[in-house]
């Protein structure tokens, strides 16, 4: 979820966290199993070998292809599902951009309101029955059902024939026409994301007439997988298992060079990280804990195994622009030149776990260009100079509401206190479980003043996160924490989301500034990292920035 | 004894009703004051409150409050605990599982705990201010000091992790690759009952550490106030063997007290062991509530309390009915 459920941070992180300080104690060379056929890379085609992974407890949010959400069921997502497009199988950058899945690259009108895929020869299910259009059709239906919606249905209400099929007044989407062989998507409007959404992960196909109701066993993957892998077993909350899918077609991509993959749910991540270490583990799919980042990080003989890179995600702080005396853009200013980014961040876990930021666009996604538009520490002059200029009568009590059952965040909200002191705003914060606080923020009749929140991308584009979290147009949506409505800027986001290309990053880059500069709706803190440590089996190693997981594709055993 | 028992068992059941009623009201209590919504999580981030309605809806959560109160009364008293909201299957799906996993860890560790506080406890009972009674009193401070977040991961570590690097307790004494015993995971018992009890020996000490401190202490104490009795004297002027007087004397005078506070602490341990669960990667009973909790699954932390509560409830029943039996006292007191 971009904000939060993409990201698990809760009691289990908490307690990852005090596991991870207790026994980083001592750091010697992983001694690292062999028990597989050893080989230095992967032969194309040929899978063979057992990786074993760990996965935290609440990392599976759901087993129904065209509902998942989390972080590590896209990771999972990515081996057993083939979009009609998908991610390059790249690091960092060149993973981000999309090539052929199920379908040949789109013929896309000169309008851009019409784009036709044509299926490929080898797309099929793990079956073995060949993936039709009207399966396509079918599985954007589904996704798009409110029964089965997670909240990726809402990227396709530009198709045509979509509100009314959203409203129950249709049981089609007239906008999605499909033969055989071919699926096409009428828009009501140009979209420059749409190739994006349509290699979300949920997008991930189903057979026509797969029931309009969740899915839990994990049999649409064991029976209808599309991608390199498949479900073998699934035990909630117990184990998983995947194994190679011969019935994928390897001219849709060279995919898949590992026999089976089990992973063991409810492992904590520290004590995965040590599993590794001790060679009983090869990989787990949660971000390293903090102290195992440092530990780890810091033993020569264990860098050829830790693998790090920019997330696709942002960490911030929202001011509500509705309330009082956030709804004053001089405010808004004094606090971004207030806050002492750094030392905020290093709350975090430091420079080694994110990069500081004070503009809204994160590396890696189109849209992005660096800059710097509030200092990294506090400028209390320009920020007593702005609340002088704003007419508010100090000083102000305020709230700011953070989860409190993950390591930093109390943190960093009781400096941003220590900050706002000085400029005469008095904070008081107010902690909850993450499942509590992410629901209360979300409700716009809770009128939240500010809060800090993390925010990752459903796709590497711009519109994920600007338009997504502050549509001026749609103030009170869940997603827009800050209710940020100043209706001026609705045509600029409204152009930048049309655009396609070179143009589109720079409209982006553009109302990335301006927002900041101009009305600064939040303020921004840090950009995370993703760190993976993985046995000595592991080879192949990628991380895949659109999925902010590992890539299984890639993976083999050593 | 019989109208003792039954009167017992009535008042539990009671008590399980109306803790059904607050597990159920504590929820609504918290949705109303904090505002958090399982309908909002499940919606996902961008649902609109029309979305968020409908999912309210499916879920029954739009029918009025004692309405839903009923709804989930009579499934329960049919066994049945609903669907979990993250994971549409059925809640006892979820929860018996977890149950049978924290009960071997639990059972086992009172084991562990009472192998090493019976004799450890009753030879400081028999033999105070000697050097294994002191020994046996230092023992029981550490292990009551030792909070166990600390404890786990360090067991994990020292006896699971470090064999692997050639070491034990510091000392380089194992070929480097030893595994000694696994750092995390868990084996039903029913597939495999030595690989089971392989997983376990590690959490099964690290739980039984600090019971086995308190039991040392209690039994030491209950022991040296019934030799310093007068029927133990008795029994001793009678020439009675030590080993008679401890077991057959003393041991039944000890043991009804025994029982009480073991019968609390099992249910306590089986509704508080998150952490050793958590290391030690069990799929226990608090591990599946506190995810149920991360998740806003209702029912599933719903019967996760019910759960917790009736263990606590039966458990004292037992208990109280185990006290009766084993001590004449309690069961001839009139109108007790």
């Amino acid at each position: 979820m971009a904000h939060s459920s993409r990201r698990l941070r809760g009691p289990l992180a908490l307690a990852a966290a005090l596991i991870a300080a207790l026994t980083a104690c001592s750091s010697t060379s992983s001694s690292g199993s062999s028990s597989a056929t050893a080989s230095s890379t992967a032969a194309p085609g040929v899978a063979s070998g057992t990786l074993t992974g760990a996965m935290s407890s609440g990392a599976i949010d759901t087993m129904d292809p065209n509902r998942w959400y989390f972080a590590v069921t896209w990771g999972l997502a990515n081996a057993m599902c083939t979009t009609l497009v998908r991610y390059a199988d790249q690091a960092d950058a060149a993973g981000t951009q999309l090539t052929a899945g199920t379908a040949s690259m789109p013929v896309v009108s000169s309008n851009g309101l019409t784009y036709t895929f044509t299926l490929r020869p080898g797309a099929r299910f793990s079956n073995g029955t060949p993936i039709t259009g009207q399966d396509i059709k079918y599985t954007f239906m589904r996704l798009m059902n409110p029964a089965i919606d997670t909240g990726t249905g809402y990227y396709f209400t530009n198709v045509i024939g979509a509100p009314a099929y959203l409203a129950g007044k249709s049981n089609t989407v007239a906008g999605i026409v499909a033969t055989t062989n071919t699926v096409t998507f009428h828009l009501s409007a140009p979209d420059g994301a749409f190739l994006y959404k349509a290699a979300l992960p949920t997008t991930c196909p189903v057979p026509t007439g797969t029931p309009m109701k969740s899915q839990e066993s994990g049999s649409l993957e064991m029976n209808y997988a599309s991608g390199p892998y498949k479900l073998q077993s699934y035990q909630p909350g117990r184990q998983i298992v995947m194994v190679f899918n011969k019935n994928y077609d390897q001219s849709l991509g060279v995919r898949g060079h590992v026999a089976k993959f089990v992973f063991t749910i409810g492992v904590e991540a520290s004590q995965a990280a040590l599993e590794i270490q001790a060679g009983q583990l090869d990989f787990q799919t949660s971000n390293l804990a903090t102290a195992d980042i440092i530990r780890i990080s810091h033993d020569a003989a264990l860098a050829s195994q830790v693998h790090t890179s920019p997330r696709p995600e942002t960490t911030y702080l929202f001011l509500n622009n509705e309330v009082a005396p956030f709804n004053n853009v001089d405010v808004r200013k004094a606090v971004n030149y207030a806050i002492d980014r750094t030392a905020i961040e290093e709350q975090w876990g430091g420079p080694l776990v994110g990069s500081v930021t004070s503009q809204i666009m994160v590396p890696g996604a189109l849209g992005y260009a660096p800059y710097s538009a509030y200092p990294n520490t506090p400028n209390l002059t320009e920020a007593k100079s702005l609340m002088t200029a704003s007419g508010v009568k100090l000083p102000i009590n305020t709230t700011l509401r953070c989860q409190n059952d993950a390591p930093g965040f109390m943190n960093m909200a009781e400096v941003i206190k220590a900050n706002l002191a000085a400029i005469g705003i008095n904070v008081t914060v107010v902690g909850s479980p993450n499942s509590v606080n992410s629901s209360y923020i979300s409700n716009p009749a809770s009128h939240t003043p500010m809060g800090i929140e993390p925010w990752s991308l459903d796709f590497p584009d711009a519109e994920a996160l600007i338009n997504t979290g502050m549509d001026p147009a749609t103030p009170n949506a869940a997603p827009n924490l800050t209710r940020f409505g100043d209706a001026a800027f609705i045509p600029a986001f409204n152009a930048a989301a049309a655009a396609l290309g070179t143009k589109r990053a720079q409209l982006y880059e553009a109302l990335d500034k301006n927002l900041m500069t101009q009305v600064a709706p939040y303020a921004p803190i840090f950009n995370a990292r993703w760190y993976d440590f993985v046995s000595t089996r592991v080879g192949g190693y990628v991380y895949s920035v659109a999925m902010d997981a590992i890539n299984y594709n890639t993976l083999y055993v050593k | 004894m019989i109208r003792l028992a039954a009167t017992r068992i009535l008042g539990a059941l009671a008590q399980i009703l109306v803790v059904t009623l607050l597990a159920w009201l504590l929820f609504y209590v918290i949705s109303r004051f904090t505002g958090a919504s399982p309908a909002q999580r499940i919606a996902g981030k961008t649902a609109s409150q029309a979305q968020i309605a409908l999912v309210a809806k499916n879920l029954g959560l739009n029918q009025p409050y004692w309405k839903q109160y009923l709804t989930f009364l009579g499934r329960l008293l049919r066994g049945n605990f609903g669907y979990s909201y993250v994971q549409s299957r059925p809640v006892s799906q979820i929860l018996w599982p977890a149950l049978r996993a924290t009960a071997s860890l639990v059972f086992g560790a009172a084991v562990i705990w009472l192998a090493i506080a019976i004799p450890v406890g009753s030879y400081g009972g028999l033999r105070p201010r000697s050097f294994g009674d002191v020994a046996g009193r230092i023992i029981a401070i550490l292990g009551m000091s030792i909070p166990v977040f600390w404890l786990a991961p360090v067991i994990a570590y020292q006896f699971g992790y470090e064999p692997t690097q050639g070491r034990l307790l510091g000392l380089h004494i194992l070929p480097v690759g030893t595994q000694l015993f696994p750092i995390t995971g868990y084996v039903d018992l029913g597939q495999n009952p030595a690989q089971w009890a392989y997983h376990l020996i590690l959490p099964w000490v690290t739980l039984a550490v600090g019971f086995a401190a308190v039991y040392i202490r209690f039994l030491r104490t209950l022991t040296a106030e019934q030799l310093s009795e007068d029927y133990t004297r008795t029994a001793r002027a009678k020439g009675a063997s030590t080993s008679r007087i401890m077991i057959f004397h003393v041991g039944r005078n000890v043991l009804p007290s025994l029982t009480v506070l073991l019968g609390a602490d099992v249910a306590t341990a089986l509704t508080g062991v998150f952490f050793v669960e958590t290391v030690f990667a069990i799929p226990g009973i608090g591990y599946t509530g506190l995810s149920a909790i991360e998740n806003l699954d209702y029912p599933v932390i719903t019967a996760v309390i019910i759960v917790a509560a009736v263990i606590a409830v039966i458990a004292n029943t037992v208990v109280d009915i185990a006290h009766m039996g084993l001590d004449p006292r309690i069961r001839h007191v009139p109108d007790a």
